[in-house]
């Protein structure tokens, strides 16, 4: 069964790649999986030193393209899925795609929903004699967990469940690298440390569920235990976070998702908040605090604009360090870095700087609204949503962005010379109502004596082409057009702005 | 027609209301915060002052009186499982009671189904409800889908808020339970695209006094500007004891979003 899964999707992969089918990404490792569905295992003796996961709601695609071209730059053989094939089917074509039959690292950006199955195939895998004589070594990181397309994914703890259940399994031989900043995300750490340490674990979550006090102290003796016994060197859970106060932002964003303790229920205490729920956060009710980081802010560079480009980095040099590159070496190839298409993406056009800024759900897009406030670069905006399956066929999110931010826009392109904002996509009703209600606005009586709300700030087009040359026309010399875009709505407009399509 | 009516005294007295938002930090699942948005521009743009306030564990009874409106959002089985105990022990009973005394609501998403009289979740626990509106919630087991997709419902002749020219609403649902409706509730609408209550009787949301519940979950209002107004009067008519006429809003855009659902359905 594995030769014929192995020859049909080497052949599909083929084919499709030779007519320029666009399938290439998921479909040979579809019909493979449908013939051995226990190829993955199968196939992972071929990666030499090490695989590296990298999960999260955000970030998933710069995180692991720093990765790549750093561990590229060290003339390392590396495998890598392409960005948005990101299920089981997209890693077991990223293996029938390329031609080598050995590799030094794999990188794969994973989904949400699907991080439990990969780790579980890797389990399956480690029982593997071959796998064990070669010591593979296993990184997964946790970069962060919001409210994505809950038509698709589901709640946030939902999710965090299913991680922590795949992510008790693991053993000595894998690094969880996680974001402290995330409190879900720490608790899971907690957890998983919990139970790779010799505490009796099951008496623990008795203790955790009555909701008694909490065993803070039987977590430092765990964390002393696992070091003691690990001598340090071999960490299998380690954190890294922002520490810089001047990224606190002045007041807690709407959009949050973890802002309740997820050990015993009682509301977090924030000294301040990155963004959305990412913060340095604590319980005072049952002691559980913000894990100490292996590595924070001050330590690393970001090459790109953005608090979320911050954790992405310093994720990128964790996993690298634990991974043996060195400093300077993640140093240097950090600072030649350019960005993966669409997120934060620089493009020419008609000789006119456009920028393209993905923005997926609230957290993301509150994101990019500040990096647009807050940038040195000046000009108009472009807001397009779409509502098509890669785009989540729910747009209820965009209440959840704070556009009300727009209202103080301070970054005045001129005296006098609000940011003009154009609105397009497929939904570009429910994005010009959304900013109708955000911004304080002036309102004037019309002939029928209703009361009309007058905005001159945005403007509604809903051909996309047009609106691209409206938007164009409208950036002057020096000037940044600032794009910001659902997944299909950012493959839209890239392909407008750059005559070609991408996937 | 209250609308021919001179708007002086709108504009000279100060009216203002008060909007209660059921535990916004637990109950807050997805864009849910449109609809207190909504409701807060449609009045201060008619010169009306509102204020937000949270209803949670803070919230002494005598507060949870001076509000005018409540509103519910979604909330995850963690977040749930954490105010449960304070909505039925602590608020439940006054809420009851003002509702009955005609205080306006609107409940989205989940919460409808902590307001009937219980609702089986999906462990088959039985939890009950606080026993305000007439019916009754539970999951259909798991192979069961959810019902999730945009909701189109053409409102209800017998309740005040009909107009012929527009009936229709418009939502988007994801949910797992179904819901059932008792005597003592009238139907909110009639499913023309979508599941509503239950996928069976074709029954979208409930009615009880001034309160709607609704399976559309998130922001409700803003493409059903229709609703939003009639709940402001209803607001405005318990606080203030008499009929109150709202200056008419362009709500051009509104209806063209609210129509571009229904053209995608071919209902126009």
């Amino acid at each position: 069964m594995y030769l014929i899964a192995m020859l049909l999707g080497k052949s599909i992969s083929f084919i499709s790649r030779l007519f320029n089918l666009g399938a290439g990404a998921t479909w040979p490792g579809e019909i493979a999986l449908w013939f051995d569905p226990r190829i993955l295992p199968k196939l992972l003796p071929r990666i030499k030193k090490g695989v590296i996961i990298v999960a999260g709601t955000n970030g998933k695609t710069t995180t692991t393209l720093m990765v790549k071209k750093i561990l590229e730059d060290q003339e390392y053989g590396i495998l890598h899925n392409e960005s948005g094939a990101n299920l089981l089917n997209g890693i077991v074509s990223a293996f029938l795609a390329d031609g080598r039959k050995t590799y030094d690292y794999a990188v794969f950006e994973v989904d949400e929903n699907t991080l439990p199955a990969i780790i579980f195939n890797f389990q399956f895998s480690i029982f593997n004699k071959n796998l064990k004589k070669n010591k593979t070594k296993y990184s997964i990181v946790l970069l962060n967990l919001f409210r994505d397309q809950l038509d698709r994914y589901g709640e946030v703890d939902t999710i965090a469940n299913n991680w922590l259940n795949a992510l008790e399994t693991i053993d000595n031989n894998t690094t969880v690298l996680i974001n402290a900043d995330d409190p879900h995300l720490a608790f899971i750490g907690r957890e998983i440390s919990l139970h790779m340490s010799s505490l009796p674990r099951n008496k623990m979550r008795g203790r955790l569920q009555q909701g008694s006090k909490i065993p803070a102290s039987a977590f430092a003796e765990a964390s002393v235990d696992r070091q003691g016994r690990n001598d340090n060197k071999n960490q299998n859970i380690q954190y890294f976070g922002i520490d810089d106060k001047k990224y606190y932002l002045p007041k807690m964003q709407h959009a949050t998702d973890t802002i309740f303790c997820p050990s015993c229920g009682n509301r977090l205490t924030f000294e301040g908040v990155y963004f959305s729920h990412l913060g340095d956060w604590m319980c005072t009710k049952c002691g559980f605090t913000h894990p100490a980081s292996t590595i924070t802010s001050s330590q690393v560079t970001s090459p790109l604009e953005g608090v979320y480009n911050m954790y992405n980095t310093l994720a990128a040099t964790l996993v690298l360090k634990t991974t043996g590159i060195d400093k300077k070496q993640i140093q240097k190839g950090l600072q030649n870095f350019t960005p993966a298409f669409g997120r934060m993406e620089d493009i020419s056009y008609k000789g006119k700087d456009v920028r393209i800024l993905l923005s997926k759900n609230p957290t993301g897009f509150n994101e990019s609204l500040r990096t647009v406030l807050s940038s040195k670069h000046k000009g108009p905006m472009m807001l397009l949503l779409n509502d098509r399956i890669p785009d989540g066929t729910d747009v209820s999110w965009i209440w959840d962005v704070d556009f009300e931010v727009l209202a103080h826009d301070e970054h005045k392109i001129k005296e006098q010379d609000e940011r003009k904002i154009i609105v397009s996509g497929d939904r570009v009703l429910d994005m010009g109502l959304r900013l109708k209600y955000s911004i304080d606005i002036s309102k004037i009586k019309d002939q029928r004596s209703k009361i009309q709300i007058k905005n001159q700030k945005y403007r509604i087009i809903e051909n996309l082409r047009k609106a691209v040359d409206e938007f164009v026309a409208q950036i002057k010399e020096g000037e940044t057009g600032w794009i910001l875009a659902t997944y299909s709505a950012m493959l839209d407009v890239r392909k407008i702005l750059t005559g070609k399509k991408i996937l | 027609m209250v609308h021919s009516r001179n708007y002086y005294e709108l504009r000279t007295m100060n009216y203002t209301l008060k909007i209660g938002w059921l535990y916004p930090e637990l109950m807050s699942t997805y864009g849910d915060r449109g609809n207190i948005i909504v409701l807060q521009k449609r009045c201060e743009w008619r010169g009306i002052d509102v204020t937000i306030a949270p209803i949670d564990f803070s919230t002494s009874n005598n507060e949870l009186r001076t509000i005018n409106f409540i509103f519910g959002g979604g909330a995850q089985d963690r977040q749930q499982g954490i105010l449960i105990d304070d909505l039925q022990k602590n608020k439940g009973p006054v809420m009851k009671e003002m509702i009955d005394n005609g205080t306006p609501g609107l409940f989205v998403c989940g919460s409808p189904q902590l307001l009937g009289h219980y609702f089986i979740n999906g462990a088959g626990e039985k939890l009950e409800g606080l026993g305000i509106f007439d019916m009754v919630s539970k999951y259909p087991g798991k192979d069961e889908p959810r019902c999730i997709g945009n909701l189109v419902a053409s409102l209800n002749f017998q309740f005040s808020i009909f107009n012929f020219r527009k009936n229709t609403v418009v939502g988007f649902e994801n949910h797992g339970g179904r819901t059932y409706l008792g005597k003592g509730v009238k139907p909110f609408a009639r499913v023309i695209a979508g599941n509503g209550n239950n996928g069976e009787d074709q029954t979208e949301g409930a009615v009880y006094k001034n309160c709607i519940a609704t399976y559309s979950h998130g922001p409700f209002l803003p493409k059903n500007p229709h609703v939003a107004d009639w709940l402001i009067r209803k607001a405005l008519e318990v606080k203030y004891k008499k009929a109150i006429p709202l200056e008419p809003l362009d709500d051009t855009l509104e209806w063209q979003a609210h129509e571009s659902i229904l053209k995608r359905f071919k209902i126009y």
